[in-house]
């Protein structure tokens, strides 16, 4: 088996180990690929929102008698279709995949769990219909429905008790660091949603404070739930392909818990300016500044453990991803540090600068490593192969140089913008025109990186319907036409 | 770690530590504020009401917020009071009838928390929603066509509309710009935005 | 429950073997050729950053310190002393062509940053007559707003002014005599003080002006204007 081992040193391990995984893998296929195939559809619908809705950006007229898809409709469905089905549903499945490989048991409640799939993605459907319609709630990150919550909760109550259960029925003795930030993820979000949610919609807090919870919320569905399972996946796949252990242990659970801290602190400092005390601003960036702990200490780990393995970046897909997101993490952290504090918020705040950000952090670190480790995972759960290397490859330039395009003409951009902006003696309708070239290339990054998921949809698509034939060997970024065989397995 | 237990425990102490921190405590301090009630014996903020609550509803079904604050900062933060965005910064008083908070977060356009002292105009109004490119020529704000009914000149004016004249309109001959209800309701939303009433607090 | 754990060296069970395929070897290829499941190394924590922890952990206790406001809820200036003076608003421009031109931002939205109006709604403020005439004319209409049509050099306009009596006197001054002298303009400076006669003339006036009534207007001198009222009106 040598032959077609990912890394020439480190020897795959095919002990009594691997028949576990093999029938893990068979626990996972059915909930995990229902969640993957659905999160690539929403990926597909999510960027076609964007696209429209950054055209409208430059181009008002477009599309514009269509009350439906008005510039203040599709820009929350990108948004949301994106959290809540993207990112979410990716999410979801792999954090189902790896906590059962990390603790070494089944999936529980294989019947409940494909069926949570569904039920999800109902919740999204409607949610979006509901936006289309007009019916938004008009708070920025949620905009679905409160009653959503009964299917969004159930959903992630359930996710909890299979996470519980899993846990409490392990069969390994240590609990790797993976786990910590999923279980972490699994327990924050239906918190932080519920909330989210209930409080205001209850009459329990309301006017400024609103505002507060609404942007703890938004701040912390990313540091609570989206990195956790960014994190949690990059610490599990480097490590796995590479066949390094990770760096150090002390750094894992000192960033874990520093995130766990300080992340929950920082949703305020999207207010910087705003009507609200100033103790709660210093908090926020307080939180923001202090962030560099876990930053720092995660970036050790995950670029130490780099060390010596980076000539695979050139073999393989799945690591070539994740490190992409991996480094991305690193940058949109301490940016997003920097970006809290007073002087920089007085001019980067309300501008494109900000949009740039949030496309660091959810596109080029979550998505990337997401789709890195769908890469690894999905060949597990269908027994087959990817079906193309140039595939792959335009999959990872399209978006990897799309979404470079695309943060830097933002942030550039968005920096000046605030600066005219600050001026007061620069007509406002000026700033509209300065930025507007920006908009344009930012819609034609925007294409590049759809281009990119049409061809990982393609990519999926086909490794999921060719379910009887199978490829020999891996499929790396350097696998040769010959490498590629196709066999039909006897069914 | 590896008792499930103790670790839910950390997690969860966490999370409730900035839950208290960031919506409990601020959520207790503001639920203080009253409002302020002037010489002439009218009180700040007024809470919104009939077509303004309605025009309320049309500004977040039409996501107006994406583009548009509700939020002046200081005059020692950024320009927006030498912009004639408002007369004072704004503080958590200004919002206390306010549900759900429209602070935004982007400025595409302008902040809008005092349009109504800025642009008292129906009839400006009315027309940049209809198409900004009219009143804005180059704006991005996307035009609201579907608000409006445009009727040939004529007949008798209808009820409330304004005119538009012959290159504005979308026939090329001067016609008469209608306003459907939910466009009424939301230019009177507009005109409610008037923060200037004076505040203790917000002179800092 | 049903589900059964399986640990290394538990035989599969029955369920899994019935479900197996004939080809394990093809079946299980991407899992075989797998690492094991990652571990953890023991690298120590570096000294270095520690002390940049702490460091930064100093710094956030200062910064609380210093900008938290004491944690009042009427302190919204992290800067800000509680009990001292209001006096981090900036005083108002004195030069009155920068407080003009920042008070001419409000105006823009009709009248344009190139000062050239609207066709057919907004009437355009580089070289019109009324701008660069008599300045108790625009000092009236920003005072009380113009309704109706108006004409200017031959081009009929039918948009509403409002009023902006809310501005200052010399605020009003300021941006009238930025407007004269902007673009091509040249006209000379307005007096605030005309615009406080011409307030208190017309203190009792509840609508907008019409242009047929501004003529008229026009007529009277203020009274205490301090400069010639020399009418040089529009042609209406
Ligand atoms: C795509 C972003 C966008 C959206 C959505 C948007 N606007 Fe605007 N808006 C702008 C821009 C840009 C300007 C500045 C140029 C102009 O005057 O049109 C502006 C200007 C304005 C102004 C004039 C402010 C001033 O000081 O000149 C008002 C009033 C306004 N918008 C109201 C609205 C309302 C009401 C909605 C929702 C129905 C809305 N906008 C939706 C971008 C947007």
């Amino acid at each position: 088996m040598s032959a077609i081992a990912v890394s020439p040193e480190a020897a795959p391990d095919v002990t009594a180990d691997y028949v576990t995984r093999v029938q893990i893998d068979r626990s996972c296929r059915q909930t995990v690929l229902g969640y993957y195939a659905s999160a690539v559809a929403w990926l597909l619908i999510g960027s076609l929102a964007a696209l429209i809705t950054s055209v409208k950006m430059h181009h008002p007229e477009f599309l514009g008698n269509y009350e439906w898809i008005t510039f203040g409709r599709i820009r929350p469905v990108h948004l949301n279709t994106v959290v809540y089905g993207w990112s979410s549903m990716v999410g979801i499945g792999t954090t189902l995949w790896l906590e059962a490989r990390l603790c070494k048991v089944r999936l529980p409640h294989r019947a409940l769990l494909p069926a949570t799939v569904i039920i999800w993605n109902a919740g999204v459907v409607w949610g979006v219909y509901e936006v289309l319609a007009g019916h938004s709630t008009g708070v920025e990150w949620l905009e679905f429905p409160p009653q959503v919550l009964g299917i969004f909760g159930f959903v992630l109550l359930v996710l909890f008790w299979v996470s519980l259960k899993m846990f409490n029925q392990r069969h390994v003795h240590h609990t790797y660091v993976s786990q910590w930030y999923l279980f972490g993820s699994v327990v924050w979000f239906p918190i932080l949603y519920s909330a989210a949610i209930l409080l205001p919609t209850t009459g329990m807090v309301g006017g400024a404070a609103w505002a507060t919870t609404n942007w703890w919320y938004a701040h912390n569905v990313l540091g609570l739930y989206v990195t956790p399972m960014g994190l949690a996946t990059i610490y599990y796949l480097i490590p796995k392909v590479t066949g390094k252990p990770i760096y150090s242990y002390h750094l894992s659970l000192l960033g874990f818990w520093a995130n766990a801290l300080f992340y929950s602190w920082i949703g305020t400092h999207h207010l910087v300016g705003g009507p609200l005390p100033a103790w709660i601003i210093t908090l926020g960036i307080v939180g923001s500044i202090m962030m560099f702990v876990p930053v720092t200490t995660v970036a050790i780990n995950h670029h130490m453990t780099m060390i010596g393995k980076f000539h695979m970046l050139k073999t393989s897909p799945t690591l070539r991803f994740v490190v992409f997101g991996a480094v991305s993490y690193t940058a949109v952290s301490y940016q997003g540090s920097l970006e809290a504090l007073r002087s920089v918020s007085h001019v980067a705040h309300f501008t494109h600068y900000t949009i740039a950000h949030a496309h660091l952090g959810m596109y080029s670190f979550y998505t990337m490593t997401m789709f890195g480790a769908m890469y690894y995972i999905v060949p597990r759960l269908t027994r087959n192969e990817w079906s193309s290397v140039p595939l792959i490859k335009i999959h990872f330039w399209t978006t990897s140089l799309g979404v470079l395009a695309y943060f830097c003409a933002l942030s550039w951009a968005g920096w000046y913008e605030g600066e005219m902006m600050n001026n007061p003696l620069i007509p406002f309708i000026k700033i509209v025109d300065y930025t507007k070239p920006y908009l344009v290339a930012r819609s034609l990054s925007g294409s590049f990186m759809t281009i990119g998921h049409i061809a990982f949809a393609i990519l999926v698509f086909r490794i999921l319907r060719s379910s009887d034939v199978s490829m020999i060997g891996p499929t790396l970024f350097t696998s040769k036409r010959g490498m590629m065989r196709w066999r039909r397995k006897e069914a | 770690m590896n008792r499930s237990w103790s670790f839910i425990a950390g997690v969860l102490a966490t999370i409730l530590f900035s839950m208290m921190g960031l919506i409990f405590v601020p959520n207790w301090q503001f639920e203080q504020l009253k409002p302020v009630v002037d010489q002439n014996g009218i009180s700040h903020p007024t809470p919104p009401a009939g077509s303004v609550l309605l025009g309320r509803e049309v500004y977040i079904s039409e996501g107006c917020l994406y583009c548009h604050s509700q939020q002046v900062r200081s005059a020692d933060f950024g320009a927006d009071i030498q912009r004639g965005w408002g007369t004072r910064r704004s503080v958590a008083r200004d919002y206390i009838f306010d549900r759900p908070h429209l602070m935004g977060t982007m400025r595409t356009g302008p902040d809008l928390e005092n349009i109504g002292a800025r642009q008292p105009s129906r009839e400006w109004q009315y027309l940049h929603l209809f198409n900004p490119q009219i009143t804005s020529p180059g704006s991005i704000m996307p035009p609201f066509h579907f608000l409006f009914k445009v009727v040939d000149k004529g007949g008798p004016a209808p009820v409330g509309s304004v005119d538009l004249t012959a290159n504005a309109s979308p026939t090329k001959k001067a016609s008469y710009l209608v306003p459907s209800g939910r466009a009424q309701d939301l230019v009177d939303f507009l005109m409610s935005l008037n923060h200037s009433y004076d505040l203790p607090e917000a002179h800092q | 429950m049903s589900d059964r754990i399986i640990g290394p060296g538990d035989s599969p069970p029955q369920k899994y073997r019935v479900e197996a395929e004939p080809d394990p070897a093809a079946l299980v290829a991407p899992t075989m050729r797998e690492m094991s499941e990652p571990t953890d190394g023991i690298a120590p924590t570096p000294v270095w950053l520690l002390l940049f922890f702490f460091v930064l952990a100093g710094w956030s206790g200062y910064y609380i310190a210093r900008n938290a406001g004491g944690f009042r809820a009427d302190i919204y200036n992290e800067h800000y002393i509680a009990g001292a003076a209001p006096s981090l608003e900036k005083p108002a421009p004195a030069d009155p062509l920068v407080l003009g031109r920042q008070t001419f931002n409000v105006c823009m939205q009709c009248h344009q940053d190139t000062g050239k109006g609207i066709p057919g709604t907004y009437p355009p403020l580089e070289g019109s007559p009324v701008v660069l005439g008599d300045p108790a004319t625009p000092v009236r209409i920003l005072l009380h707003g113009l309704q109706g049509d108006i004409t200017i050099e031959g081009a009929t306009y039918n948009g509403q002014m409002p009023s902006w009596d809310r501005f200052s006197d010399e605020q009003i001054a300021a941006v009238l005599t930025y407007v004269r002298q902007a673009w091509t303009n040249s006209a000379h400076p307005v007096d605030p003080a005309l615009v406080a006669a011409i307030r208190k003339q017309t203190g009792e006036r509840a609508q907008p002006w019409t242009w047929p009534e501004l003529v008229i207007a026009s007529k009277t001198p203020p009274p205490s204007a301090t400069e010639p009222a020399e009418p040089k009106p529009a042609k209406p």
